[in-house]
């Protein structure tokens, strides 16, 4: 399992990279108000992220945990515990974790040759089969009924449909 | 002035007119239920139904969808997680872990009464503000809203817990990824290489959708468990939460107040006043501050009853100055002069004073009527957290994809709002907390615009204002608190020095 305090440590390192690069075309044209803000922020955004990595780093020497304290953020998140206290075997979430990542970059790419409007209704289909483990009964009709109310949306909204980019179809 | 608001309101309890505001109540309450979809969407959609409409029944319609989406905007934030529009990600905080306790119901109880009263005191301040809004507009110049922008990203101090550096580098990180694109004062490209779709920048619903809806969706997924195994209030949790309101009086009228007064800065906009709102009432109270963040009820009034109050607020510039105070605002306005109707200064003459009246009573009662339609679904809508993520939350990415999709119309979009899920989601598993990057992404675009007029204009003189120097000592201090409460050794050494000086004052 990759140690969270190192892949940190090495966030912090490349962002502090994107901010330098940030930092030296902003101030290579600082005679331009075009890079007088983003030379202001690429400069804060370097220090910042120096003194983080240099405060993560020692933590790390240290052999203690970066990624164990408290932040605020919003949402449900794969660590969350279940009311009863239960966390989930932390290799099962490891592997569900990289199988959704492949299910979320397989819709674009099917959306890639196919038109959005149906390869979003293959994907549903086949997400809500596989790794959901529902019946086809249950995945037809929830599919099929989802597509009407899309469609209507569609019309209704005006929603723009994405093309299949690669085959032009749609 | 008392016959105009007769006048006005006789004319909004027309049948027609309410009839227009009820539908546009209803599509309102629709988008706001649909992650993605916001205001926007839906006013751009209503604009050219508007053409030749008696103006009542168009303001009606455009204000009531306008006020409906934040309220109907809720349901996802509380019940999934899932920010149901940009302005609703403050209320996820405490709405959602609100709902994983089985309290989904109190939660929406909670933030439906806090819109109602928001909307109200908007609609009553926007009456009250519009004779007296002239001097603060004029007062606030270029360089007071640069020094606004950047206090306003000093709030990742109030709202962030533990380290200050991640924050700020969040923080920052959004301010970075605003600049991409066109500058807007000089038309110059920055930060695009050769990639096409970088031009036109990053749009805010591609960041938010990719920032926070897809990765919290995809947590469910992982999880694979419902938000809440059992709910505690099947029965009574709405009214439940509505009494809870009625207990924080000063929270949710302190946060109307603030919401309406933030709306009336032009540009700053439901996706940051959510945030102000919340990390203000976090730092102000005074009982029970290390709740926020676990299902504090205070973390959805503040943050609810300050995004329906804004309303009002952002309607003094538009109506006063024809200035849209956000992009909402700025659709108004078209379909405003597409109506017929003229903004300006004009609007204060005696004969067109009804028209803001007409303005007040629709907000008022477009809050009220989307408050009440949604309480009274709150109450089923609130078991879909009971529901295996696996029966909405697919469907809810397809949506979203396609919502990303309608920012630029553009394949850029699809292909940036997964990329963003998916660092977002390393995010949160490295603790890097994310809502200071909307923050900054927000404020940045608005903070380089007034430092550049502000420069043009004063050269830098503006830095010796006394207003500039004001909000500039206010985030400095806001800053040192926040390093002073956080952890780490630069954090240990001013709160030594704040102690030393305590102690040297004493």
């Amino acid at each position: 399992m990759p140690n969270l305090s190192v892949v940190r440590l090495i966030s912090t390192g490349i962002v502090f990279v994107v901010f330098a690069a940030a930092a030296v075309i902003s101030l290579g044209a600082i005679e331009s108000p075009t890079y007088w803000f983003p030379a202001f922020i690429a400069v804060g955004g370097v220090l910042v992220s120096a003194y983080s990595f240099g405060h993560d780093f020692r933590q790390v020497l240290a052999g203690k945990s970066v990624v164990d304290g408290e932040v605020t953020d919003l949402g449900a998140s794969v660590s969350d515990v279940s009311e009863d206290g239960e966390a989930q075997d932390p290799s099962v979430i490891r592997k569900r974790v990289f199988a959704w990542v492949l299910w979320l970059i397989a819709l674009p790419l099917l959306a890639l040759v196919i038109p959005f409007f149906f390869a979003s209704l293959i994907w549903l289909a086949a997400v809500l089969r596989f790794p959901g483990g529902r019946s086809w009964l249950y995945t037809v009709i929830s599919v099929v009924v989802f597509g009407v109310c899309l469609n209507i949306l569609v019309v209704l909204l005006a929603i723009h449909v994405p093309p299949a980019l690669l085959t032009g179809w749609g | 002035m008392f016959e105009s608001a007769l006048e006005a309101l006789q004319m909004i309890l027309n049948p027609e007119h309410l009839l227009w505001l009820f539908v546009g109540v209803g599509l309102g309450l629709i988008l706001g239920l649909i992650p993605g979809l916001g205001g926007i969407t839906g006013m751009a959609v209503l604009l050219p139904l508007i053409v030749g409409m008696d103006p009542a029944s168009g303001i009606g319609m455009l204000i009531g969808l306008n006020a409906a989406t934040t309220i109907g905007d809720t349901f996802p934030s509380v019940l999934m997680g899932v920010p149901g529009t940009a302005a609703s990600q403050a209320t996820v905080v405490d709405g959602y872990p609100m709902a994983r306790k089985g309290l989904a119901n109190v939660a929406l109880g909670a933030a439906f009464t806090s819109n109602m009263i928001g909307g109200i005191i908007g609609a009553v301040a926007l009456f009250l503000l519009i004779p007296v809004a002239r001097p603060i507009i004029v007062g606030i110049g270029s360089p007071q809203l640069f020094m606004l922008s950047l206090l306003g990203l000093c709030l990742v101090v109030v709202i962030s817990r533990g380290s200050l550096a991640p924050a700020l580098i969040t923080g920052l990180l959004g301010m970075l990824l605003a600049m991409i694109g066109g500058a807007s004062m000089t038309g110059d490209y920055r930060f695009t290489g050769d990639v096409l779709y970088l031009f036109d920048g990053i749009d805010l619903a591609v960041l938010a959708i990719g920032l926070f809806a897809i990765p919290s969706v995809l947590s469910l997924l992982v999880q694979g468990e419902a938000v809440t195994k059992a709910m505690p209030y099947t029965k009574g949790g709405v009214l439940r939460g509505a009494r809870e309101v009625f207990r924080h009086k000063r929270v949710v009228v302190g946060n109307s107040l603030l919401g309406t007064a933030l709306g009336i800065i032009p540009g700053i906009g439901g996706s940051v006043i959510d945030w102000i709102a919340y990390g203000a009432t976090k730092r102000v109270v005074r009982k029970d501050r290390d709740n926020f963040g676990k299902g504090d009820i205070r973390g959805v009034i503040a943050p609810e009853a300050a995004n329906n109050a804004k309303d009002g607020g952002v309607l003094v510039p538009t109506l006063m100055f024809g200035i849209p105070g956000s992009a909402t605002a700025a659709i108004l306005l078209g379909g405003l002069a597409t109506m017929g109707v003229a903004t300006g200064p004009t609007i204060l003459r005696p004969e067109n004073l009804y028209l803001i009246f007409v303005f007040v009573w629709t907000l008022a009662l477009a809050n009220a009527i989307g408050a009440i339609a949604s309480a009274s679904f709150a109450g089923p809508l609130s078991k879909l957290s009971l529901l295996k993520p696996y029966s909405y939350a697919p469907f809810l990415i397809v949506i979203m994809i396609l919502a990303a999709y309608q920012s630029g119309v553009h394949w850029g979009d699809i292909v940036t709002v997964v990329i963003l899920a998916l660092l977002s989601w390393g995010m949160q598993a490295i603790k890097w907390p994310r809502p200071p990057l909307i923050i900054g992404f927000v404020l940045g675009q608005g903070a380089e615009n007034y430092l550049w007029i502000s420069v043009s204009r004063y050269d830098w003189s503006w830095l010796t204002q006394p207003a500039t120097i004001v909000i500039g000592v206010l985030v400095i201090a806001t800053l040192a608190a926040g390093f002073a409460n956080g952890s780490g050794w630069l954090a240990g050494k001013v709160k030594s020095i704040l102690t030393r000086q305590k102690v040297h004052d004493a």
